[in-house]
């Protein structure tokens, strides 16, 4: 995604001049890993749809930072996504960990791993890792943002976001090995 | 099933487990943004105001935001809510003063400070004449002998400019009052047969020296001390004349400027002199009431049963003073307060 962004160079001034197709190809290139974002953190579609909207149109206020900061629009658009799902979480009392963390056990994720389904068996681990974790390796991974970029939203040092992916998969390896020895 | 744990790989086999699904932008979110983008000119100019306007006056203060302004530096809420409560009042008593409508007591501090608004004696003398002319045309004897007790009292304290405002139209009144309860009186027929016999042809003609220099209208049936076309021997057989006859009998003196009554002579009765409140008051008030208009018995109009000192005499002295007419009506009065 940011090698697209980085082969347009020419994208982010033409989103600064308020160019409607420009935003509109944004939007739907972003969409997709915008919504799945918000929705696992505010557990509703709806909601997850609105939190969305609201951050485009944010974005769209305040085009004229983006270009001063320097940051790709993908990035700065999950940034601002981000402060909406927190607003939202704030307001709504509601600080989900969602989705919620689910034991690992025969009925559970523990089943579909037993059938055979490496998908689900990852995400079933990735559901049960920590929330913060989660968010990292979900701007990581879903949004494609690379560490320099996720330190900025999370306000975190680049090294320090490194390290803390590392951590991450390291609570999703022995996870995913351990519910593997069960399997076995 | 094979996991395989390295960074990469797991990292690839987690992005592969949470793609999202290949969804877009519905025509409502779309439609959001491209309103967002029709809007956004304005609302950068107007961030840009935001983040210039603590820098660079953005509007030219007016006298109105200068003025609010000046009443937000007040630190305390109490203090600028005073200052609101001073402005609201004073503009209140400007107004009341300039357009000479206060109530009775703010009118009596006014006038104490010695702002151009109407004495409270004249502004309750006024009153009164506004009662009087209610009752004489309600035909109300009681009311109207009360408000012309009272009205002759408060003109007797009024100052003399006070008293040039009102002299002729409440010398007018009272007059209208005296005449309305000599007939008041007449038509309760307590004065029956006696009133015949005190007036008769007699005439009491106002001669008094001070002829009245209280304004007495020219068609004032007291003026001049003519003779009236109905006698009270009249009133006193029981016809009602419509208009109260006055003239001769009641007599009244016309009062004069210095409350040197004038003195009244005919050739009438004594007895029929039934003299009304002096109308114009003074320190001493030269009125001679010798009838109480709505009394009965002996005191009705042209009764013989006067006392030498209820009447006035033939010869024209004027034997009551104001206080004594006061001194007759004040037990109404008192009785209607």
């Amino acid at each position: 995604m940011k090698d697209s962004v980085e082969r347009d160079g020419g994208e982010v001034a033409r989103l600064r001049v308020g160019d409607a197709q420009s935003w509109e190809a944004l939007y739907r290139r972003v969409y997709p890993a915008m919504l799945a974002y918000a929705e696992r953190r505010l557990g509703s579609k709806e909601e997850a749809q609105d939190a969305v909207s609201e951050s485009m149109t944010r974005t769209v206020s305040g085009m004229d930072r983006l270009a001063e900061t320097g940051a790709t629009p993908e990035s700065w658009l999950f940034g601002v996504l981000r402060h909406v799902v927190l607003d939202r979480q704030r307001s709504s009392y509601r600080r989900r960990d969602l989705p919620v963390h689910r034991d690992l056990t025969p009925d559970g994720p523990l089943e579909s791993v037993v059938v055979g389904d490496e998908r689900d068996a990852v995400r079933a681990a990735f559901d049960n890792l920590p929330d913060r974790d989660r968010e990292l390796l979900e701007l990581r991974v879903v949004a494609g943002l690379s560490s320099e970029e996720v330190a900025s939203i999370l306000d975190m040092q680049p090294g320090a976001v490194r390290t803390a992916q590392a951590r991450a998969l390291d609570k999703l390896r022995s996870v995913l090995a351990w519910s593997e020895e069960v399997v076995s | 099933m094979t996991l395989t744990f390295d960074d990469d790989i797991l990292l690839a086999a987690l992005g592969d487990a949470l793609t999202p699904e290949a969804v877009e932008p519905g025509a409502h979110e779309l439609a959001a943004l491209h309103r967002a983008l029709e809007a956004w000119p304005a609302d950068a100019d107007d961030n840009d105001d935001v983040r210039l306007a603590p820098v660079i006056p953005m509007f030219t203060p007016t006298n109105r935001s200068v003025t609010w302004a000046r009443i937000h530096r007040l630190r305390h809420p109490v203090a600028a809510a005073v200052a609101v409560g001073i402005l609201a009042t004073s503009g209140v008593a400007a107004a009341g003063v300039a357009t000479d409508r206060l109530p009775g007591p703010a009118r009596n501090v006014a006038y104490a400070l010695g702002l151009p608004v109407t004495s409270p004696a004249l502004e309750s003398a006024r009153g009164t004449m506004v009662q009087l002319e209610a009752a004489l045309a309600d035909h109300d004897a009681v009311q109207v002998r009360a408000s012309a007790t009272l009205l002759h009292t408060q003109m007797a304290v009024l100052s003399a400019t006070d008293l040039t405002q009102i002299q002729t139209p409440a010398t007018d009144l009272l007059v209208q009052a005296y005449v309305f309860l000599v007939a008041a009186a007449a038509s309760q027929g307590t004065a029956a047969g006696a009133a015949g016999t005190s007036g008769g042809s007699g005439q009491s003609q106002s001669t008094g020296s001070g002829s009245s220099a209280g304004p007495v209208s020219s068609n004032s049936p007291i003026s001049g001390g003519t003779t009236s076309q109905q006698s009270p021997a009249n009133v006193g057989s029981g016809r009602l004349p419509a208009v109260p006859p006055i003239a001769t009998t009641p007599v009244t003196s016309p009062p004069t400027s210095g409350g040197i009554g004038g003195t009244t002579s005919g050739t009438g009765s004594p007895g029929t002199t039934v003299a009304p409140p002096s109308m114009t008051p003074g320190p001493t008030p030269t009125t001679t009431t010798t009838t109480k208009p709505d009394d009965g018995g002996s005191d009705d109009v042209g009764s013989d049963d006067h006392t030498s000192e209820d009447h006035v005499s033939n010869d024209g002295s004027l034997a009551k003073s104001s206080a004594d007419t006061i001194r007759k009506w004040r037990p109404h009065r008192s009785s209607r307060d």
